[in-house]
């Protein structure tokens, strides 16, 4: 079990944590829900290690290796999709994955010349490329069409625990998770 | 016409009209001891660089320059480290840096004649005008990084892949436009600065005996050899530092 405890945060007098707690299975599909701005990117940020409130505890993660998919994509543009995933892993597992996910013609094509949906999946692919022990993905489906979102949703399953923060309601459908937590 | 032959028509024809206005000019003048001709200084050139004494100068000229240089930027982007990563340090060093920059470089170079020995202080000149322009450039490129970019690269990046992955391409395009800057100040401090400290060997210490014997031909041969070896090594800097950054297009 992992778990988030005494998490308190606020941002600009807003307070958007106040001693709370959460906690998360070690596997499976979790989906995070609630509208903008309550805090399901944050949640995710300390999840990872990225934000450490004083006084949070995170526990049940260590060993583990914790991947992320940011609600942007942010790849290096001056490196090719390829290059992009392969520099958290082997070409060969970076190649796979950006197969698997329909990218076989921009493989060696420069990140900042791919568009939205493209680079969302080369994101994807780089976070599992990396580790599928715990992946938190933040809005992974954005920009993608029908078919690669259920591409995508397949990948996603593949993980050890994945927590996936999205407001579309079609995306539990897609991911059918194994828990929800409405912020 | 074939693009090489375009673009040496393209450097070739300026240079030669201004070859001419200062022939057309040296006549009017009619003494070399006021405006020699170029073929006057021409051959002054030439003179300059059959002697073991020229190349002797110019060799320490262009030594001295890239320590200078170097050493300059090695101590401007140290400085932009710690000014970019501590507040305390940019609120200690800042006035330091005004003092750098406004400094006028000859001050520099009489402060130091008194204390430094004479081979050194263009040396330390030329370190003088390239750290501010350095630093700055780099503080400026380590502030502006890209936040997400550094928090995606702590998530999959060791430190030393994220160093050469994320924040050297980020950083080395405006450094590199500004080392090339910096090269051309660095020249013109350290003639300066060898014309007031007279070290034993240097084209700042030559140019000084050329005005003191009043040899005007061979003055303004160096010059012209300064215009030329300062034109070459930009060149040359300016072609490896594009290699470096194709990289990163």
């Amino acid at each position: 079990m992992i778990e988030i405890r005494n998490l308190s945060l606020r941002f600009d007098e807003k307070t958007v944590f106040e001693h709370s707690d959460f906690s998360f299975p070690d596997e499976g599909i979790v989906l995070i829900s609630g509208v903008s701005g309550i805090g399901k990117t944050t949640l995710l940020r300390v999840l990872c290690g990225l934000l450490k409130p004083s006084g949070c505890v995170v526990t049940g993660t260590e060993g583990r290796k914790c991947s992320f998919v940011f609600q942007e994509p942010r790849l290096l543009e001056h490196m090719t999709a390829l290059e992009n995933v392969a520099l958290v892993s082997d070409k060969r597992t970076a190649e796979d994955l950006l197969l698997r996910l329909n990218m076989e013609q921009e493989l060696h094509q420069k990140a900042g010349e791919l568009s939205g949906g493209q680079k969302q999946r080369v994101s994807i692919a780089r976070a599992f490329a990396y580790s599928d022990d715990i992946v938190l993905l933040d809005e992974p489906f954005s920009g993608l069409d029908e078919q690669n979102k259920r591409t995508a949703a397949e990948l996603i399953r593949t993980a050890r625990l994945a927590v996936v923060v999205s407001h579309d309601p079609t995306d539990e459908e897609l991911l059918k998770p194994d828990r929800k937590i409405r912020l | 016409m074939s693009a090489i032959l375009r673009k040496l028509i393209k450097i070739c024809v300026p240079i030669a009209v201004y070859i001419l206005i200062w022939q057309l000019l040296s006549m009017l003048v009619g003494s070399s001891l006021l405006l020699p001709s170029p073929k006057t200084t021409f051959d002054a050139a030439i003179g300059i660089l059959s002697s073991a004494s020229g190349w002797r100068a110019i060799l320490a000229t262009v030594i001295r320059i890239f320590i200078g240089f170097l050493a300059g930027c090695a101590i401007g982007i140290a400085l932009a480290v710690l000014t970019a990563s501590f507040k305390t340090m940019n609120w200690i060093l800042s006035p330091l840096r005004t003092l750098i920059k406004t400094t006028p470089i000859t001050s520099f170079a009489l402060i130091l004649l008194v204390s430094v020995v004479s081979n050194a202080v263009p040396v330390i000149v030329a370190m003088i005008v390239v750290v501010p322009m350095i630093w700055r450039t780099t503080e400026e490129s380590i502030l502006g990084l890209d936040k997400k970019l550094s928090e995606m690269a702590d998530v999959f990046l060791t430190p030393w892949k994220k160093l050469i992955h994320v924040i050297l391409p980020q950083i080395l395009p405006q450094l590199f436009a500004t080392a090339s800057t910096a090269l051309g100040f660095a020249w013109k401090a350290v003639i300066t600065a060898e014309i007031l400290s007279l070290p034993v060997h240097g084209v700042g210490r030559q140019m000084q005996y050329d005005k003191y014997y009043y040899d005007i031909p061979s003055l303004f041969a160096w010059t012209i050899l300064i215009i030329l070896l300062s034109v070459l090594v930009e060149s040359v800097l300016r072609l490896l530092l594009r290699k470096a950054g194709k990289r990163y297009d």
